[in-house]
């Protein structure tokens, strides 16, 4: 990759980060769910870690991903279907699209909470123990890559063009953290529709299985009983085992099996 | 008084540089084309049978705004050097 184009990713992470915290800080500042929360609050450090590693690193590598598998689908696919779906109203395809992916990405996120094997790569997800715009973006790769492969995987078996849907989508993205952020604003009737801090916070109980999978809309959460929205915030954020506290701790031990990993922390902790 | 008037404020910003971000990755600002790489992928189809996409064209891409929980857009100009390398490719092989 030449000097030019690194300088482009960097630029980027720079402009993105900037726009980040002229949408969120003022907000947080103005409506604080946890009062006392500062902004350089404790393991700032290593969410901006994980902030970097996802805009310079892991992004690159999920995008590759999720083109080789989206073409491995539409190989395996037949035109005919596609061709039948795309013959549908264009708004029937769009709400298909959608409706699809919350259900799967609730399905998805609820047996991430359930499957011991998906829980070890989200529980990283999980471990903030202070909920911001930054600490949204702690989160595994192969974490990254289950959730948007899964997001995407309607609009790859339907053959659906998502360019149409552009600004929807850009809405979900920047919610998604704004769901993390550190607000208390309560959006009245309107948050049975779009899911709101108040209900993610929740979902970032310690308890495990604290309900509010879904993805933007609480929906499917109303559907399957596992919406949850009592009328405080919850004590305390996090998971209720033990996780390693670096950046590269939390990429690597979810990759190994316990007992190396177990090895590998006790040698370190004896040369200390 | 006061908090109400910086309150009120900071919705306002809050949700107008929503609504600008928005806009701007609908393309609508210079009439920017945007394209998923689901449709890049359709696009190349017919043209490129066999072609690979390129690791290093995909990780030039810089998508503003990365969340797990967004499907995936590209701009229309990481879908042209995905192509470029992709045709690259081809030429190598043959």
């Amino acid at each position: 990759m030449a000097e030019n184009e690194i300088f482009k990713i960097i630029e980027a992470t720079v402009v993105s980060f900037i726009f980040l915290i002229a949408v969120f800080v003022p907000v947080e500042k103005v409506f604080p769910a946890k009062k006392n929360q500062k902004f350089f609050r404790s393991k700032w450090v290593l969410d901006f870690c994980f902030f970097i590693g996802q805009y310079l690193v892991w992004s690159g590598l999920v995008l590759w991903m999720l083109n080789n598998f989206g073409d491995y689908l539409t190989s395996i696919i037949p035109n005919s279907f596609q061709s039948k779906i795309g013959n549908q109203p264009y708004f029937l395809q769009v709400l298909e699209v959608l409706i699809l992916s919350d259900f799967l990405i609730y399905w998805g996120h609820r047996l991430q909470h359930n499957i011991d094997f998906l829980w070890r790569f989200h529980k990283v997800h999980h471990s903030a123990e202070n909920l911001d715009w930054l600490a949204a973006h702690r989160e595994h790769p192969i974490d990254t890559i289950y959730t948007i492969g899964l997001i995407n995987l309607p609009a790859f078996i339907m053959g659906f063009p998502l360019e149409s849907i552009a600004g929807i989508i850009a809405f979900r993205g920047i919610w998604a953290i704004y769901i993390h952020s550190n607000v208390r604003l309560p959006l009245g009737p309107l948050k049975i529709l779009i899911g709101a801090p108040e209900l993610h916070h929740w979902h970032h109980d310690l308890d495990r299985r604290a309900g509010n999978y879904a993805n933007i809309s609480p929906i499917m959460d109303v559907i399957f009983g596992t919406y949850k929205c009592p009328n405080k915030e919850p004590e305390k954020f996090g998971v209720s085992e033990e996780i390693p506290s670096s950046y590269l701790g939390q990429i690597i031990e979810p990759l190994l099996p316990k007992r190396i990993w177990n090895k590998i922390k006790t040698k370190a902790q004896q040369r200390i | 008084m006061k908090n109400k008037t910086i309150q009120a404020i900071t919705i306002v910003l809050f949700f107008t540089l929503i609504i600008v971000f928005v806009i701007y990755k609908s393309g609508l600002f210079a009439n920017k084309e945007i394209v998923n790489i689901n449709s890049s992928k359709s696009l190349t189809k017919d043209s490129q049978t066999d072609t690979i996409p390129n690791l290093d064209s995909i990780l030039k891409s810089k998508p503003i705004i990365s969340s797990s929980k967004s499907m995936i857009i590209l701009d229309s100009e990481d879908f042209k050097a995905i192509e470029i390398d992709s045709t690259m490719l081809d030429s190598i092989k043959n």
